[in-house]
């Protein structure tokens, strides 16, 4: 059966979109990014672009609170990190960080996750 | 003639029998006064002290006195029909009469409970009664009448310790006398009545003790009769009591001296017991004197403990001395108090000191140790002795219920009557029945009742004394708690009533020490007719107790912690904890959030998860099994509502995790469940649509078939599993009619779809013509144009580690060329895969080849054709000789290989993928058995004799060992003599292989944890003097001990085995014996089954004291096993043995002598024993070899299974100090190392967190949280689950629940929700006594228990 008829496992293509939600409106799209990502089982990914998208948006107490309870220092230092970086790139407008800019979202506007549907 | 001085005239604690009336001396008035009274009132109750002699009275003096003649009544003749109450007076009752009256016992029975005249009513129409008024009498003639009168006979009816009535529980209970004891008293007393208003010849005689007498007013007319004739039995004079010890002596031909016979009527003191203390000190003194051999005197009585030896006569203290002086100390220390009375104490003790050794001597094939025996010794008599209003009684149990609370595995009945046995012994007669020379009566059976011969041993037997009141001590503490229990349970297990500090202690301590169990709670229990209800009862009143003690432990656990250690060690073991005691400790008690609804609420959430699309089926198996489990009948009510298709594949998981769970499971929701799903792809292939979705899922599910049907052969499955391959073949055959309907991944789904066909099908040469001529592109046609759409070159169909072009087709189409045994296709199919490259098909470890082949043409019966492949194969690649290319094949049809794995969990394994056909095994074992004769032909040509034989040898082994296995796997019948025929000829060929060919080193696979193999070399001696099979990646390395045990038993171990080196291999053997798998998902279903037995690790041992070289063996992983092993059946004297004699300073190399699976397991024997020690209260010993543990994570995993299995088996506060010992560890260690990767599998923090919930007090919950959180959110869900599950353990739902987070998958949601439904059902099991499901429970905690500590 192909990934996308076989819901029960992994969808990545639904990060992706869940992210560009984000990106585009947080405080309206937040719902329904959550929903996409509901079944993922790497969601912290995602959940660190969401407090990311807050974050560029201006939203920094909402984007902290996309951290969840109970999670270890390190996670917690990923949130903080994601919510200074999108504060940071709102906000730059030195030219000389354009190339750090464009190859920032490297992973999630270029390089995407295709898998072996045979497996 | 009898030689008279090997009889004993005296009776030592039983009374006299009739047989033995010439002995009975010293009564001769009583049974006059006895005689004239019951002749005059026919009722007569006979009471006096215990030990006064009533029933000798009876049966020596009265019978006797009344056969002779002495007695006036209508008849000459007498009938006696005696019994005791017991526990069931009206069948014991019935069974005297039925002896007497010659009928069956179930007829009087009915009889006896039609009426209370029924007893006369026998008499008075049996032979023995003569009615002269009746026509009938008057008309029989004369020598009729002679002939009638000669038969008839006075009825006697005797009715011994009547006050049984009374002491038995099942006769008397709650004041009042049961209905049957009502019977038994009423048809006495009403036969009685009738007997004197009639005249008829019957009279009723009781005996019963003295100080019942008051109690008899329960029975309605009893205490008038009493009145009316009783009779008490005075003690005797001291005249009586000189010709007591005399007279039977002189009738016996023995002889007693004059100066013992007044030292014994010196010593009798006053009290009870005077006359059994006096005859069991004769009869003793008897045996002191050579059975009778000698006069009987002082120094015999002297040697039996009657006086202290300095009041000896001089001329005889020379030979009380020496016989002193040979006995071993512990039996000296007895005579430092001696006296008349002590006699009885002295010689029970010394029985008691010695059993042991009586039994290994008389039992040398089954020893004991002297704990045990003492241990069973103790049990039985405090068993068999009751405090009943503040007197010690007897108290009957039987055989079986005294093994049911002794409560040890490895104490059998059969143990326990066989140490029993020398208290039965002739002589030593304290427990009935009796040893005598009749052989039935040397064994008893578990229904045999034990009985102590009489009371006055409770009375003089110190040890027995004690053990009784300890027994009423721990019984009336049991009421005790019983009533707080009972309070508990009736407030809904409220924690407002659980216990306090100081009663919890105190009870506790109780439990420690009285270890109640569930025979022991029996004894005590309400008196029930149904047996299995009253154990089922006991089950859940232990279950209760244990729950009880522990939750009211929870409640206190850091106050004890304070009591037990102080403040001080644990605020500088870890600051966290104690800052968070020091605030303040209290109970967070949430459980009155009310766990039944709690449940219901997680059910209805699991269930609407479970319509989840997004989450798989493989998920929604087990929580559906878990709701079967919580609500029988759930499961299949569940499926039958889902639509077809969904049912279907849920129902084909589901199948799947019960085999996994057990694959010899037998449960009728197996069968259901074949059932719904056959019927479900009947309905979805009459639809005629969706045809990748059925080819799927009729893969999957014949696999499991096929499993299934390996593992439990039946004719249904086979018959079902031919029917749905036939259907795959229909399906396939739709496939390729439609080219339309191609998809990238089906070609594959086809392939095996045709390989499983070809398997179990109905295969025609017709429908292998068709599909050849559909889509060969060796045939005419159309063929061709199908190949190319569905195996077109560059597709590729993974095949273990290599990739198959053309889909794998051509492989497909060998196999149906193979089939009609067309092998010049065959070869052209061969050639093609040639051609385009594919070299690794004929010379790579691959799942499926040329050998699958083969096997083919064998089944398809085209033997003689096979030939042509064979040289077509050697002639292209060299190294598949003839010889190879058989042995490959023999060892692919031997069973079922581990790696059939794969076809059920796809993915499963780390490095090969794709589907394997064990068409050559699984399809029928002639396959097997020709190519192993055909290969066996090939061998036999081999020109060098040295390498025939040897090859030959190592054949006929394998052949052996893969029989015995397949037997074994399947349940079949294991063809011994055939297996050790095949051992010897391997033997034979095996000495006639030249000693330097023996020396060639040769390579080998062996297949290693998950696909792995490893590529070792041995001398070929030490292969096949391994005692076992090894080579193959299809094969295991372990079987079974079939070759060792024939090594054993034909004394080869000094023959083959004769270097350090070759008992090395022995040695690997149990290492690969015990190559447990870290992973429950591929665990026991697909792993070795055969367990070695305690008995063979033992006689490794042996051979490294007896064998000249059998130093050089490592005992130490043989020494871990059987502690473990003797730990865990509570053998822990064993336990102790084999843990001291590990080497626990240098056992390194032990453990470092293999690889990580290896290691892995001798790391987890390492881990139990520390637990064994705890549990065993060996506490330092525990700590020492957790210590030894080489990292502080390895040492860590160890301090929290003894917290957890004391804490959670004993209550122990001890778990605290291990808990300490954790955090400490946990300081030192940096846990990012475990966050990714295989390393995850040592992240102790899992069991830790789950150990925490499971103790579950609010500031541990706290501790656990700060562990919790700093787990990476990428393993967080383990976590989860460890705290739910702990959480639910411990009792408490509604937390359980709250614990699961709200950024879990829908699969992750369900899960946890089954977790605490999985802890719902055990609990709802323990409380009604009735556990199941244990191969789930097994499943599902296996990762939690077994380390994986090295992954690799």
């Amino acid at each position: 059966m192909n990934r996308l008829d076989n819901t029960a496992v992994f969808q990545p293509n639904r990060h992706q979109v869940a992210m560009a939600l984000m990106y585009l409106d947080p405080e309206k799209n937040s719902g329904e990014a959550y929903r996409t990502i509901k079944n993922s089982s790497n969601k912290f990914e995602a959940i660190w672009r969401f407090t990311n998208a807050y974050a560029i948006n201006g939203n920094l107490y909402k984007a902290q609170q996309q951290a969840p309870n109970l999670i270890s220092a390190g996670d917690k230092a990923g949130f903080l990190e994601s919510t200074v970086r999108g504060f940071n790139l709102s906000k730059t407008k030195k030219k000389e960080w354009d190339k750090f800019k464009n190859n920032e979202l490297i992973f999630s506007r270029r390089f995407l996750p295709y898998v072996n549907d045979n497996e | 003639m009898i030689d008279q001085q090997t009889i004993c005239p005296y009776t030592g604690l039983r009374s006299f029998t009739e047989e033995e009336s010439l002995y009975f001396k010293g009564r001769d008035l009583q049974v006059d006064q006895i005689t004239s009274l019951l002749e005059q009132n026919k009722f007569l109750m006979v009471t006096g002290a215990s030990g006064e002699g009533k029933s000798s009275l009876i049966y020596a003096g009265l019978i006797p006195n009344a056969r002779a003649g002495f007695f006036k009544a209508k008849y000459t003749n007498w009938v006696v029909a005696d019994f005791r109450p017991e526990r069931s007076p009206v069948h014991n009752m019935a069974e005297a009469l039925a002896e007497t009256f010659s009928t069956k016992t179930s007829t009087i029975e009915t009889e006896l409970r039609r009426g209370f005249s029924s007893l006369i009513d026998l008499y008075t129409n049996s032979d023995f009664y003569i009615d002269e008024a009746d026509e009938h009498w008057q008309q029989l003639d004369e020598p009729q009448k002679k002939d009638k009168k000669r038969k008839a006979s006075n009825l006697m009816i005797i009715v011994d310790q009547f006050e049984e009535f009374f002491t038995n529980p099942e006769n008397f209970y709650n004041e009042s006398p049961s209905q049957d004891s009502q019977i038994v008293v009423n048809l006495v007393l009403e036969t009685a009545r009738i007997a004197i208003k009639r005249n008829i010849p019957v009279y009723i005689v009781c005996t019963m003790r003295s100080d019942y007498i008051g109690q008899c007013s329960a029975f309605r007319g009893l205490p008038e009769f009493i009145g009316f004739s009783q009779f008490f039995v005075p003690r005797l004079k001291r005249r009586d009591l000189k010709q007591v010890i005399e007279e039977p002596a002189i009738l016996s031909g023995n002889r007693i001296s004059q100066r013992l016979i007044e030292r014994l009527v010196y010593d009798i003191a006053d009290g009870v017991d005077q006359l059994p203390i006096l005859q069991h000190a004769l009869s003793q003194i008897w045996l002191a004197a050579d059975h009778g051999q000698k006069e009987m005197d002082l120094v015999h009585y002297a040697m039996v403990g009657g006086m202290p030896a300095n009041e000896l006569p001089d001329e005889e203290q020379p030979e009380f001395q020496a016989w002193f002086n040979s006995l071993p100390a512990i039996r000296q220390k007895y005579f430092q108090d001696t006296g008349l009375n002590k006699v009885i104490e002295i010689h029970a003790s010394v029985l008691y000191e010695n059993a042991w050794e009586y039994h290994n001597k008389t039992y040398p094939d089954r020893t004991i140790t002297q704990q045990d025996a003492k241990r069973i010794i103790a049990l039985t008599f405090s068993c068999l002795t009751k405090i009943d209003n503040s007197r010690a009684v007897r108290n009957r149990m039987s055989l079986g219920e005294i093994t049911g609370i002794v409560n040890s595995p490895s104490i059998t009945t059969e143990v326990v009557s066989e140490v029993l046995s020398i208290y039965r012994e002739e002589g030593n007669s304290f427990i009935r029945p009796f040893k005598t020379e009749d052989p039935d009566t040397q064994q008893i059976s578990p229904d045999t009742v034990l009985d102590i011969t009489h009371e006055s041993l409770i009375r003089n037997w110190n040890k027995l004394n004690t053990w009784a009141n300890q027994e009423f001590e721990f019984y009336t503490t049991y009421l005790d708690f019983k009533k707080q229990l009972d309070r508990w349970k009736h407030s809904g297990k409220s924690s407002g009533f659980l216990l306090p500090i100081g009663p919890l202690t105190y009870f506790e301590n109780w439990f420690v020490k009285c270890k109640p169990n569930v025979g022991w709670i029996k004894r005590y229990s309400e008196i029930q007719e149904d047996q299995r209800k009253a154990t089922t009862d006991a089950k859940g009143e232990l279950a209760a107790v244990g729950e009880f003690i522990r939750r009211s432990a929870r409640k206190v656990p850091i106050t004890r912690a304070f009591m037990k250690y102080g403040p001080q060690k644990i605020a500088t073991v870890v600051a966290v904890a104690a800052m968070i005691i020091l605030s303040g400790f209290y109970w967070y008690d949430a459980e009155r959030k009310q766990n039944n609804t709690v449940i219901e609420k997680v059910r209805s959430e699991a269930l609407n998860l479970m319509k989840s699309k997004e989450v798989g089926s493989n998920t929604k198996a087990m929580p559906l099994l878990i709701e079967e489990r919580y609500k029988p009948g759930s499961m299949m009510a569940y499926l039958n509502v889902l639509d077809s298709k969904a049912s279907l594949s849920l129902s084909i998981e589901t199948f799947k995790q019960l085999l996994l769970i057990d694959k010899k499971d037998s449960s009728a929701l197996k069968s259901d469940l074949k059932n719904l799903i056959q019927s479900n792809f009947k309905e979805l292939l009459s639809k005629k649509t969706d045809y990748p979705f059925l080819m799927n899922e009729l893969n999957k599910f014949t696999t499991l078939l096929a499993y299934d049907n390996y593992y439990n052969p039946s004719s249904n499955t086979e018959k079902m599993l031919q029917e749905l391959v036939d259907e795959s073949y229909a399906v396939v055959m739709v496939f390729l009619k439609t080219k339309s309907l191609f998809q990238s991944s089906i070609s594959i789904e086809l392939n095996y779809g045709i390989q499983q066909w070809l398997t179990f099908g109905h295969v025609t040469r017709e429908k292998l013509n068709s599909i050849l001529g559909l889509f060969s592109p060796f045939e005419d046609g159309l063929g061709k144009a199908i190949f190319d759409a569905y195996y077109p070159k560059g597709s590729y169909e993974i095949n273990g580690r290599v990739p198959n072009d053309f889909n794998g087709g051509h492989h497909t189409l060998a196999s149906l060329y193979a089939a009609i045994g067309d092998t010049a296709k065959v070869i052209q199919c061969f050639e093609t895969i040639k051609q385009t490259g594919q070299n690794n098909y004929f010379t790579g470890s691959l799942f499926n080849n040329y050998s699958n082949i083969i096997a083919i043409i064998y089944q398809y019966g085209h033997r003689e054709k096979v030939g042509n492949v064979v040289k077509w194969l050697g002639a292209n690649y060299s190294s598949n000789v003839p010889l190879t290319i058989f042995r490959n094949s023999v060892i692919r049809s031997g069973y079922l290989s581990h790696l059939y794995e794969v076809n059920i969990e796809k993915n499963i394994l780390r490095s090969h993928k794709g589907y394997f056909s064990p068409n050559a095994c699984l399809a029928k074992r002639e396959v097997f058995n020709a190519l192993a004769d055909d290969y066996e032909k090939l061998i036999n040509e081999i020109k060098e004799p040295s390498l025939s034989h040897y090859t030959l040898a190592i054949q006929k082994k394998r052949r052996a060992m893969f029989d015995n296995k397949y037997q074994f796997d399947r349940g079949l019948k294991v063809d011994l003599s055939k297996q050790e025929g095949l051992l010897q000829q391997a033997i034979d060929h095996f000495r006639l292989v030249n000693k330097d060919s023996l020396e060639v080193i040769i390579p080998v696979t062996l297949p290693y944890y998950s696909d792995g193999v490893r590529n070792r070399q041995f001398k070929r001696k030490h292969l096949f003097i391994y005692p076992d099979y090894m080579e193959g990646w299809f094969s295991w390395t372990y079987h079974s001990d079939l070759f060792f045990n024939f090594i054993d038993k034909n004394n080869l171990f000094e023959e083959f085995y004769t270097t350090p080196a070759d008992l090395g291999m022995i040695h690997f053997w149990i290492a690969k014996a015990n190559e447990s798998k870290p992973f429950a998902g591929g665990g026991e279903a697909f792993d070795n089954n055969y367990k070695l037995s305690d008995d063979i690790l033992k006689r490794i041992l042996t051979l490294t004291e007896t064998h000249p070289q059998g130093k050089s063996l490592d005992q130490n992983l043989v020494n871990l096993i059987l502690a473990n092993r003797a730990f865990d059946r509570n053998d822990t004297v064993s336990g102790m043995k084999y843990y001291n004699r590990f080497n626990k300073e240098n056992f390194a190399a032990s453990r470092d002598k293999y690889e990580y699976i290896e290691k892995t397991f001798f790391l987890n024997q390492l881990k139990d024993l520390c637990v064994n020690l705890a549990l065993a209260g060996n506490q330092k010993e525990a700590v020492g070899l957790a210590e030894k543990f080489e990292k502080d994570h390895e040492k860590a995993f160890a301090y929290i299974f003894m917290a957890e299995k004391i804490y959670l088996k004993q209550t122990d506060p001890t778990a605290f100090v291990y808990l300490d010992s954790v955090f400490s560890k946990s300081k030192g260690i940096d846990f990012s190392q475990f966050n990714f990767g295989a390393n995850r599998a040592i992240d102790y923090r899992f069991n830790l967190i789950l150990l925490m919930s499971r103790i579950g007090a609010k500031p541990l919950n706290a501790l656990s949280n700060n562990f919790y959180s700093e787990i990476i959110e990428q393993n967080k869900f383990g976590a989860v689950l460890s705290k739910v599950y702990g959480i639910a353990e411990e009792g408490n739902f509604y937390r359980a629940k709250t614990a699961i987070p709200s950024t879990l998958t829908e699969t992750e949601e369900l899960v946890a929700r089954s977790f605490i439904v999985w802890q719902a059902c055990q609990k709802k099991e323990l409380a009604e006594g009735n556990i199941k499901w244990t191969a789930m429970d097994r499943f599902i905690t296996h990762d939690f228990n077994y380390i994986f500590y090295l992954p690799n």
